[in-house]
């Protein structure tokens, strides 16, 4: 009846351990506190220095008993080095810097500044907080000073930092001597018309992001003529964001923007900054095509001669740090048969309770948003509680409404206070709850812009002692300095590992990170092998804007925007004779308007610009507003979410504070929620039906044939109802109905069948699908790591038979209608698809790989270091091992039988 | 960097094209030569990309000689209207300056006569303004020298010579701007003049930021002034509804202007489409009726504006030229209305009636109340304010409780006349009173009595008699005939 649906699956994996027996039995003693050793955190939080602090806490984490500490990295603190400002700075300029930062700029700035004014596009790769937006500002404020006309355009990936970065920016140009202004504005969505009009024609440097330049400026770049012809920089800020399929996207819309500014004659200098990643210069490069080579600049012994000679990279960083203490932290295992170890969540509150125990303001990155309002909650809770004398407040898992199970309705079950549940000094606690609400915050995507400024400047001032953050806070807003980061789960590569961890330890003081794996593949490989986390390089940040799925919506952007052919500016990046096809193929297709000009062919797009459709980031729908009684917005959630976190009847956290769902107004896009003290979160049950069509290997899709191939699937998700489960202890305690639309997703596909023979141990159908479960999970994480992207831009089902025809996704493991599905697969099906409307390609690359990535992720399953599968091999499905009988053997198997599984009849297309 | 290196794009694009489950559309560009049009009105080959097209229409019988073979000549069908606007209908040279004039102030220079204006009309693949709007036919009409409406269309047959044809509208389009003509547009202001401003920018026919071919120019749209006259007179203020209302014409065949950007798009990917070759014909003919359309609309409305038809006119053409500043003009066009309310200056008027309170007033009621405080609103701004008060005074005598005459005339009583006891008088009496000015009378009059209502009104008729009599040389108001 509840099922394990693996391509919707944020709300179930907010809690692994939710729903299951044997977790559970966990979870009703996991209380974090029994994970502590006693100590008086009042004392410690008040004595001593940072540094002594963060021995204290370090010296807690290690020895705490939630945890095996699998490696320590220290790194020592290091002084900064400096340079000088470039000579030919405008003296208005120069005064203004040495004023406002001083006579010597690090040395890494002072190079990058040098080679801008050398003329070089600039990367520049170096730490949080090391200084990159001034290698910017001081270029752009300087061309201004010498000529009025010069224009500069400034691209940030969120509304946010863009703001950020232009008061930063403004209070740098206020500096100048009095009578010298130079404008700087944001153009973005939430610009009002008479500010954009004034953008456009007065500001000297605009900040936007890539969504705005894609749909408000290049299909209207006639109204930007006159300052894309003085386009002198065009500055990429966070440009490892710019990765997988966004950054696709974007390196497309660049490449229109260079097209544009070339129409109008200018031809801007690049300068870019990013966070540290394999390949600064590469990444680079890849996002702008149109930078050129150049030859005349000596290469080093490894330098990538397509790549290194395009940016000048800078990647030391010269600016004073602290020392670094880096913990990788497994939970320990609990049983030793399974290998099921203690729920990471649980560990991330035992440590972050160190933290703030230990006086060190931190930063709690979770990998959902979900678990932010957990932790967030229960942490608050913990601290009002102690603060208000210890033991006396405690709100047991099991004190009050154990007996109460299975209450359908939210309004029927008492409210249980919050706060000092049983204690005598009620206003004491009260006030200790409202420190704790101060000191501790939450921070992710879908709170208001104001609540997140809040946030920010509650960690600048020091008010906020501990924020719980998804990654929203991984980007460079200005927080000021944090102590501590923990990371609740890898963050999926080191390069954000890094990133993350780089937010401790600002201004040059010590820090520390504590890492704390849970029991995905990847976590518990990286826990295996930490040398893969501080041996290697960052990863490489990979973008492909030749895909044809995303460079064909580009092109035809491009078109509209300026005709192609003749003696019309190319798309750079591409050469002359795969631009002709690539149009010749879209015109083909009825996008572009083909023209026969003197025996040229000339491309052109008219009517209403394809920019609209034409989504950077995947989904186009518009959120959902979470409005209070009173019709105030509280939060804004993506149009995918809201059937999941907004149905009625819905808990909806908002730092970790409950609102119930009253009513969704799913046309009008809102829902009206109400503040409630409710002891328990709601969680969405959901289904997926999948198909197939089209599939190239032209089977018939009859239940009982096997094949692979690939094709476009339609993926149909519906929600059935919700469970609601009770705080603590994370027990079921009711279910109620959802009634909303179901969610249809159209993209492409891979698919790989099973023969009934395949695998001789496996005789049995239940058996058998579970097995094939298992495979399908680890191949879906595999191939994420294949082809960097992020497991999120990739879903999997198990279908019954083949694809083709409409099969309900296998799910989990129980409930009698589970167990009909798997007793009717007779050849199950492994269907990989992309979760970007329309498809990216992503699936369709992994099975071009063929029996190679099969066999790579074999290796994963028989690498894992349990003994008779865990989740890491198996997947979160462990029941399957249990119910079934499926072992490691089994799943290595199916995968070996799924690579001799020849593909279809026809050949496997691209 | 990017991408799986073993497959090329075109590789990619391919397998694309094998996995794509919609098929090609059947349709199929066509590279060959356009199609003709009736050579005899073309002045640029086929070759050019565009089509330029000469229609001349004689003002004598309005039929346009030029119009293509497929239109039979227009006769008014009975109780449908006409097809095309009537030659009368359609101003002369001499006729639509003053009607500009009317319209709006005309440069010190004034206007060329012999050719005052260039009319101007696109139309266009969208309506968004964005870079795939393209201005693919530009009409443009304007009097020569015999007395006949010239209107030269530019059809763009080719995408690629947007350029070229652009230039070309712009040499003409100053040609006769230098020579003193003004711009005549229907919304002009915010769709056709900056959609042209940008693709000459795109097209690099003027440079980004420079100053184009409609820049500095007089342009009068006519789209603002004639919701003023008409709005809520007619189910919208379109051209099509304006020109069936005022000129009578009934268009047929015409394509509405929705499937515009459709039917260009289809002829231009299937040129020899018979539907959408007659389609673009129909388009063209769209064009010039909207031009010609636009010069009846201009003659309408300047006649209108210089001497109403009814009161209605009179108070909308009065607070057109009062939005303008133009108060000679709105007290000539309110005052036949006056008059006829009794309400004139002696100048104005040779028969003035003593007493137009209890008979029947020729003008409806509302009409006469907004008439009358125009009137008023011209007078204050002439600084006459006397004869502004007494007409207040006669709308808080007609429509007692009328907000702004009230308002108005209390201002009056208060700062002008310092009289605040009447002014309290008027002001209470306001349906919509402004506590604030009731609560400072109150604290100004102190003890004092505020008078009826009545009798602060006839103090005002002092006052005004007083005032006049100041004024001397027999004053601007009859008094008597004014409450």
């Amino acid at each position: 009846m509840i099922e394990q649906i693996p391509s919707f699956s944020r709300a179930r994996t907010l809690l692994p351990g939710a729903g299951k027996g044997r977790e559970n039995a966990l979870a009703g003693t996991g209380e974090a506190e029994v994970l502590l050793s006693p100590v008086a955190p009042t004392e410690l939080a008040r004595s001593g220095s940072t540094e002594a602090r963060l021995d204290a806490a370090e010296q807690r984490v290690l020895a705490c008993e939630a945890v095996d500490v699998v490696h320590v990295q220290r790194t020592g603190a290091r002084s900064g080095s400096f340079g000088d400002w470039p000579d030919q700075l405008d003296p208005r300029l120069l005064a203004a810097l040495n004023e406002r930062i001083g006579p010597r700029p690090y040395a890494h700035q002072a190079r990058a500044l040098a080679s801008v004014f050398a003329g070089r596009d600039v990367v520049l790769s170096t730490s949080t907080a090391s200084g990159k937006s001034l290698c910017f500002q001081v270029p752009v404020l300087d061309a201004v000073l010498h000529d009025d006309r010069s224009r500069a355009l400034m691209m940030f990936p969120t509304k946010a930092l863009a703001r950020d970065q232009v008061e930063s920016m403004r209070s740098l140009a206020a500096a100048l001597p009095g009578g010298t202004t130079v404008g700087v504005a944001t153009y973005d969505g939430d610009t009002p018309p008479d500010q954009r009009r004034a953008a456009r024609a007065r500001a000297h440097a605009v900040a936007t992001n890539p969504d705005m330049l894609h749909r408000g400026v290049l299909p209207h770049h006639e109204r930007w003529a006159e300052f894309l012809s003085g386009l002198r920089y065009i500055v990429l800020d966070e440009l490892h964001v710019y990765r997988g399929l966004f950054g696709s996207h974007v390196a497309n819309v660049l490449r229109r923007l260079w097209r544009v500014c070339a129409h109008y004659g200018s031809a801007p200098q690049v300068i870019a900054c990013s966070a540290t990643i394999g390949n600064p210069d590469g990444l680079a490069a890849g996002l702008c095509p149109f930078v050129p080579a150049r030859a005349d600049e000596p290469l080093g012994a490894d330098d990538d001669p397509d790549t290194r000679a395009r940016f000048a990279l800078v990647d030391e960083d010269t600016a004073p740090a602290g020392a670094k203490t880096f913990i990788v932290a497994n939970p320990r295992v609990v049983d030793e048969t399974t290998g099921v170890r203690r729920d990471y969540l649980k560990v991330t509150r035992a440590i972050s309770t160190i933290m703030m125990q230990s006086g060190v303001t931190t930063l709690a990155f979770c990998r959902t948003r979900k678990a932010v309002e957990l932790l967030t909650r229960y942490l608050r809770e913990e601290k009002t509680r102690t603060d208000s004398g210890g033991l006396a407040g405690a709100v047991g898992p099991k004190s009050k409404h154990g007996t109460d199970d299975g209450s359908p309705k939210a309004g029927s079950r008492p409210p249980l206070r919050l706060v000092g549940g049983a204690t005598s000094g009620r206003t004491a606690s009260t006030a200790s709850a409202g420190s704790a609400e101060r000191a501790i915050r939450g921070y992710r995507g879908g709170y208001l812009p104001e609540r997140r400024r809040e946030v920010e400047q509650a960690l600048r001032e020091g008010e906020a002692q501990l924020v719980a953050s998804t990654n929203a806070l991984e980007l460079g807003m200005d927080i000021g300095g944090v102590d501590a980061v923990v990371l609740s789960g890898y963050p999926g590569t080191r390069a954000a590992t890094m990133q993350r961890s780089g937010r401790a330890g600002r201004r040059g003081r010590p820090s520390l990170s504590v890492l704390v794996m849970s029991s995905a593949p990847l976590d518990q490989f990286v826990a295996g092998e930490t040398g893969f986390l501080f041996e290697r390089a960052p990863e490489l940040a990979r973008i492909d804007p030749d895909n044809p799925e995303i460079l064909v919506p580009h092109l035809r952007c491009a078109a509209h925007e300026l005709p192609f052919g003749g003696d019309a500016v190319g798309l750079p990046g591409l050469d002359a004779a795969e631009q002709d096809a690539a149009l010749a193929y879209v015109a083909e297709q009825g996008g572009l308007l083909r023209e026969e000009v003197d025996g040229h062919a000339r491309y052109h797009a008219i009517g209403p610009s394809p920019a609209q459709e034409v989504d950077l980031r995947g989904g186009i729908e518009e959120n959902f507003t979470v409005l209070s009684p009173a019709g105030d917005v509280l939060a804004q959630v993506d149009f995918k979410d809201a059937p999941l976190y907004l149905h009625e009847g819905a808990i909806y956290a908002i730092e970790g504070r409950p609102h119930e769902v009253r009513a969704l107004d799913w046309d009008g896009r809102k829902a009206n929620v109400r503040a409630v003290a409710a002891d328990y979160y709601t969680e969405a049950i959901s289904k997926t039906r999948v198909r197939v069509v089209d599939p190239s290997s032209e089977l018939e899709p009859q239940a009982h044939t096997v094949g692979s191939g690939v094709g476009y699937a339609q993926v149909l998700r519906h929600v059935p109802g919700f469970k609601k489960i009770r705080l603590h202890t994370h027990e079921n305690i009711g279910f109620g109905p959802i009634n909303l639309p179901d969610l249809e997703l159209q993209t492409t596909a891979a698919f790989w069948g099973l023969r009934t023979d395949a695998v001789t141990e496996l005789t049995q159908p239940q058996a058998r699908a579970a097995a094939t479960l298992a495979a399908a999970h680890a191949m879906h994480h595999v191939a994420a790591m294949t082809m960097m992207c992020d497991v999120g831009d990739l879903g999997h089902a198990v279908l019954p038979g083949h694809p083709g025809a409409w099969g309900m996704a296998i799910g989990a493991t129980r409930g009698a209608g589970a167990l009909a599905e798997m007793d009717a697969s007779a050849v199950p099906h492994v269907v990989l698809y992309d979760q970007a409307p329309g498809g990216a390609g992503l699936s369709v690359q992994a099975f071009t790989l063929g029996a190679a990535f099969l066999r790579r992720v074999e290796a994963v399953v028989v690498g894992c270091g349990c003994k008779t599968g865990c989740p890491t091999c198996m997947g979160p499905q462990s029941d399957a091992a249990e119910s079934y009988g499926v072992e490691r053997a089994h799943v290595a198997a199916v995968l070996r039988a799924l690579a001799s599984e020849p593909p279809g009849p026809s050949e496997a297309p691209v | 960097m990017s991408g799986p290196g073993r497959f090329g794009l075109r590789e990619r694009l391919a397998a694309r094209s094998r996995a794509s489950a919609t098929p090609a559309p059947s349709t199929e560009l066509s590279s060959s030569p356009l199609p003709s049009q009736e050579r005899s009105l073309e002045s640029s080959s086929p070759a050019a990309g565009y089509v330029v097209r000469d229609t001349r229409v004689p003002r004598a019988d309005g039929i346009p000689t030029g119009a293509p073979a497929a239109t039979p000549p227009p006769k008014p069908i009975p109780g449908r209207g006409r097809p095309c606007p009537a030659a009368a209908a359609l101003p002369g040279p001499a006729s639509l300056a003053d009607d500009l004039a009317a319209v709006a102030p005309v440069p010190r220079a004034g206007l060329c006569r012999q050719t005052p204006a260039v009319l101007l009309d696109l139309e266009t693949t969208g309506l968004s303004r964005d870079a795939g709007c393209v201005p693919f036919l530009v009409g443009l009409a304007w009097h020569d020298s015999s007395d006949a409406i010239v209107v030269r269309q530019w059809t763009l047959q080719s995408l690629s010579a947007e350029a070229a044809m652009l230039a070309d509208v712009a040499r003409c389009l100053e040609a006769h701007t230098r020579a003193g003509a003004a711009i005549v547009t229907f919304n002009g202001a915010s769709f056709d003049l900056p959609l042209l401003r940008l693709r000459w920018v795109r097209t690099r026919v003027v440079r980004p930021g420079a100053a184009s071919a409609v820049d500095r120019v007089p342009h009068f749209d006519l789209l603002h002034p004639a919701r003023r006259m008409w709005k809520g007179r007619g189910p919208d203020c379109r051209l099509v509804t304006l020109e069936r209302l005022l000129l009578s014409v009934e268009r047929q065949g015409d394509v509405p202007g929705a499937e515009i950007p459709m039917w260009y798009e289809r002829w231009l990917r299937a040129p020899h489409d018979p539907a959408a070759t007659a389609a673009l014909r129909r388009i063209e003919r769209h064009n010039r009726l909207d031009l010609l359309s636009l010069l009846g609309l201009a003659g309408q409305l300047g006649a209108r504006l210089r001497a109403p038809g009814d009161a209605e006119d009179a108070v909308r053409a009065a607070e057109h030229h009062l939005r303008r500043e133009r108060l000679d003009q709105a007290l000539a066009v309110v005052g036949p209305s006056l008059t006829r309310l009794g309400l004139a200056s002696p100048e104005a008027s040779a028969s003035p009636d003593s007493d137009s309170r209890g008979g029947p007033s020729p003008l409806a009621r509302g009409v006469a109340r907004r008439i009358v405080l125009v009137a008023a609103e011209v007078h204050r701004r002439l600084g006459e304010h006397e004869r502004a008060a007494a007409l207040w005074a006669w709308v808080c005598d007609q429509h007692v409780g009328e907000p702004e005459a009230h308002d108005r005339l209390a201002k009056f009583l208060e700062h002008r006349q310092r009289d605040p006891a009447a002014a309290l008088a008027v002001a209470a009496a306001s349906a919509d009173p402004c506590a604030r000015r009731l609560a400072r009378l109150r604290r100004k009059l102190g003890a004092g009595v505020s008078p009826p209502l009545a009798s602060a009104l006839r103090g005002v008729r002092g006052v005004a008699a007083a005032g006049a009599n100041r004024g001397g040389a027999a004053g601007r108001t009859n008094l008597d005939s004014l409450v």
